[in-house]
């Protein structure tokens, strides 16, 4: 009796105070519209999470006509969208992962699945790692397993060289970006075994490299430079987050800055750019993602203290982007670090601002951390647009992408133009 | 859908049990019918589209099934009746043959086609272009994809029809029996696989006890524990390690080790959570391992490995060849092939072949060998070189290729170095948690007794014990965003 007890309520409670918490917060909601006057028969009908099951039903009429069936029926990425759904949302989730993660961390020393803990108790992105150390990403092996997960495209080279096409034909010149990930340029930090040399890369690397070079897409490969500035001791990532240091800003921004000199018009500008030095504080984002209680990733990761060289105009003003720059930086997060205030630092320290300062010249960003599963094309294809409707100054855009989402993270299907 | 996930533990359980309790329990049909639409469901989770596959082979494996018991297509002379077993060991007529074979080959072209299409057009691509005749190689335009479980369901349906046509049993009259016979869920993506003969009475009468149900709840507990807290991290190292390709020998045979480990308690866990939810649902399953790393032999492994499976693979395939009785060398030939067929149940890829193979010579060299020789031997040193053996077969079960194993085996006996970057994979496999899980699979699989014999009573400080693996196994499942069983694939 007692052995069956507690079992079923271990797996009563959790949907009853699940489905609890949903209706709860459902009312809390309506409530709160009724208040701002909405009328009761406007308010919306919304139901616990675990109901949305019901839209995998296909309806009885559907049963009778195999080609209906097959449209109603739900495909498997849905249903696994509502399954992670349901853990990640999990209200009872929420309260016994960070425990989970502290016995598992503190206790046992490792870290979560999206969280690897390296030798010296730096944090890496799991995913970075696998990009780094997995078989190649242009592999039959890993495209077929990519596509069997759903995704259309794993191959990211069609899309590429169908931006660096539409672009040329406008008479715009693609400068591909990929950034190092920490795993390649910290790798000393996650063996026992020494390293040479050469930075450690996916295996398809080279080949992805020649293919885009052999048609005419400029690719600046940052991987060596960080590498070595990291063995020579200037620490290229942050210690408990994915990003660059301002260090590594640096010496990307060196290389991006030596491969536009040549495609840009240096011309006059009245704008001078300078540089401020700055100290902040800055919580690294894996340590948050490795879902500790406060109180423990605090004391076991606390901030980083960084200098940062803000890059303001003669006036004294934080450097902004201009819209009618020749070039436009189009980019992820790592273009938003220590540029944007979603960064969580201030502004106009960031990678663009970085080139901008070593070439005297105005420059445009658009960096998001929220471009979902295409990635920055959405971007690129917007400008697409705007650089045919419009007469255009543009002459470069710079692709800033984080080198592993050649291998994962994003679909890399062929979008219509603009 | 998984035993191990959250949708399962805190959604489709209870739901399920609830619903299943709560209907009538007379007539059993009734609990039948809800057992067999809870099973489409949980088999759909995974992609709707494949339940049309298994209700197709279900439907054409009754019906022919009738046609052998009443021994006549006209369907209209036996509706609604359900004539005795057939006499056992007495000829069968052409149409009871005829519809025998309709469904073995129904079964067996579906599970051909679905697992071993892609293997075979890959096979004879890399022949062809072996032979330089590249020109007449073969790229179809899809890849065929394989639902789950197909290699259990078919077989389960494969002994039903096999038990009916010898008169092993009565043939299921009802379609709503013999789908819950089919598709209930405990058993139906990765086994046990269950004998018709053995099940069909608890099909049509079955009472659930307290007891039972406790019971249940203490295997479905520890099977839990099995999987989340020993499994998981064993495999989190063997993914390390053979991803890497070439390791260290260290390395290379705490993989090897690793994943001796992650197989069987994946799967031994599996199975208990299996046999835990037949409990709770008034079924009685047979036990599906018996510490098969305390086997003193290959044969005794194989009495306690997957023992549905080696049991099938014994009944309607080594026996039907001939098994023993034909003499020596046709028994070494049946063993051989039972078990390259068994490994190619497995998966559809040369590795499997070979590791049936291995296993098959294995089999063939002891009933060759004198048993007075390997009598002598203390068993601990029998124990070690049977888990030796197996866990060198092991290497081509995990490898993708037959490449991948050679270069395993090779860094296995110290005759490769890894590269920076292959190192650089196995980096954090010696975290305490990793260690620990070792040590503590260790324990179990040498020292502990089967969750089966532990749960046959259940005293309060034991049932608390257990209830304690249940509630730290949840404790890491929460953790862990997906993690799926092994053996889910075959």
């Amino acid at each position: 009796m007692l052995i069956t007890s507690l079992f079923l309520v271990s797996i009563g409670a959790v949907p009853i105070l699940e489905t609890g918490g949903d209706l709860r917060a459902n009312l809390q909601v309506r409530r709160e519209l009724l208040r701002q006057g909405v009328p009761w028969d406007h308010l919306p009908a919304r139901r616990p999470k675990v109901l949305d099951v019901i839209d995998f039903i296909p309806p009885p009429s559907a049963l009778l006509d195999p080609r209906l069936l097959n449209q109603a029926l739900p495909a498997p990425r849905k249903i696994r969208q509502y399954e992670d759904r349901m853990v990640n949302a999990s209200r009872v989730g929420l309260v016994v992962r960070p425990w989970a993660q502290t016995l598992l961390t503190e206790w046992l020393g490792v870290g979560s699945q999206s969280v690897s803990i390296a030798r010296d108790g730096s944090l890496f992105y799991t995913e970075g790692v696998r990009y780094t150390t997995q078989a190649g990403f242009l592999d039959e092996s890993a495209l077929a397993s990519r596509r069997s997960a759903g995704i259309e495209m794993p191959d990211p080279r069609p899309a590429i060289l169908q931006a660096h096409r539409e672009l040329a034909a406008v008479g715009v010149k693609l400068v591909v970006l990929p950034i190092p990930d920490q795993s390649m340029v910290q790798a000393q930090r996650l063996t026992r075994s020494e390293l040479a040399s050469t930075v450690p890369q996916n295996p398809s690397w080279p080949r992805f490299l020649a293919d885009l070079r052999n048609a005419g897409v400029v690719v600046v490969d940052v991987a060596q430079e960080m590498y070595d500035a990291e063995r020579a001791g200037s620490i290229q990532f942050l210690r408990t987050d994915s990003h660059w240091t301002p260090a590594g800003v640096s010496v990307t921004a060196n290389a991006v800055a030596a491969s536009l000199r040549s495609l840009v018009d240096g011309g006059k500008t009245s704008r001078r750019y300078h540089q401020v030095v700055e100290r902040i504080e800055m919580r690294g984002g894996l340590a948050t993602l490795l879902g500790l209680p406060p109180s423990r990733r605090e004391a076991l990761y606390p901030p980083e203290s960084l200098e940062l060289r803000r890059v303001v105009d003669s006036d004294g003003k934080p450097w902004q982007p201009d819209p009618k720059s020749q070039v436009v930086f189009i980019g992820d997060s790592f273009l938003e670090a220590y540029s944007t205030p979603e960064s969580g630092a201030p502004r106009s320290a960031g990678l663009a601002e970085q080139v901008s300062f070593l070439l005297q010249l105005p420059l445009d960003r658009i960096a998001s951390h929220r471009w979902g599963e295409y990635g920055e094309r959405e971007a690129l294809g917007k400008t697409l647009g705007e650089l045919r409707r419009a007469g255009q100054t543009r002459r470069v855009v710079v692709w800033e992408f984080a080198i592993r989402k050649l291998a994962v993270e994003i679909d890399w299907r062929l979008l219509p133009s603009h | 859908m998984v035993f191990s996930s959250h949708i399962f533990l805190f959604y489709f359980l209870p739901f399920a049990l609830g619903v299943y309790f709560i209907v009538p329990r007379r007539p059993q049909r009734i609990r039948n019918l809800v057992l067999a639409l809870l099973g489409y469901a949980f088999y759909g989770w995974a992609n709707p589209r494949f339940v049309v596959l298994m209700f197709a082979t279900t439907g054409i494996d009754w019906l022919a099934s009738l046609v052998i018991a009443h021994d006549s297509w006209r369907i209209s002379s036996w509706w609604h009746t359900r004539p005795p077993a057939l006499e056992a060991g007495t000829p069968r007529t052409r149409t009871q043959r005829t519809a025998l074979l309709l469904s073995i080959v129904s079964n067996l072209a579906a599970l051909g086609f679905f697992k071993y299409f892609n293997f075979a057009v890959d096979s004879y691509n890399a022949l062809i272009e072996a032979l330089g005749l590249s020109p007449m190689t073969f790229h179809p335009v899809l890849r065929v994809v394989l639902p789950l479980g197909i290699s259990f369901y078919t077989f389960q349906s494969l002994s039903y029809i096999i038990d009916v046509y010898r008169g092993h049993a009565r043939v299921m009259g009802n379609f709503i029996d013999f789908s819950c016979f089919v598709s209930m869920f405990p058993h139906l993506v990765a086994g046990p696989i269950l004998r018709f003969s053995f099940l069909a009475g608890q099909i049509e009468q079955r009472r659930t006890t307290l007891e039972m149900f406790a019971r249940g709840v203490a295997l479905f507990s520890l099977g839990m524990g099995k999987k989340v807290l020993l499994a998981n991290p064993s495999g989190y190292v063997a993914d390390a390690v053979f991803g890497a390709g070439v390791a260290s020998p260290l390395d290379a045979w705490y993989g090897a080790v690793a994943y001796a480990f992650q197989i069987y308690f994946d799967f031994s866990g599996y199975s208990d959570m299996a046999i835990g939810l037949g409990l709770m649902l008034g079924f009685v399953f047979g036990k599906n391992f018996d510490s098969p790393y305390k086997s003193v032999s290959l044969t005794d492994f194989w009495r306690r490995w997957h023992i549905s499976l080696s049991s099938w693979l014994r009944d309607y395939l080594y026996v039907s060849l001939g098994g023993n009785r034909q003499g020596s060398v046709r028994t070494y030939r049946n063993l051989m092939l039972t078990m390259l067929l068994g490994g190619l149940w497995h998966g559809a890829s040369w590795n499997f072949v070979i590791w049936g193979g291995i296993h098959g010579t294995g089999l063939a060299f002891e009933r060759w060998s004198s048993n007075a020789v390997r009598l002598r031997l203390p068993p601990v040193v029998r124990i070690a070189v049977t888990f030796l053996v197996v866990t060198l077969a092991w290497v081509f079960f995990r490898s993708s290729t037959l490449v991948d194993a050679g270069h395993y085996l090779a860094s296995m006996m110290g005759a490769s170095s890894p590269t920076p970057l292959q190192s650089m994979r196995v980096g954090d496999i010696y975290r305490p948690y990793y260690l620990l899980s070792l040590i503590v699979g260790a324990v179990v699989v040498w020292g502990g007794r089967q969750a089966w014999d532990i749960t046959m009573r259940l005293s309060v400080p034991k049932a608390m014990a257990i209830v304690g693996v249940f509630w730290l196994a949840l404790l890491m499942l929460f953790t862990q965003a997906y993690n799926p069983f092994i053996y889910y694939i075959f």
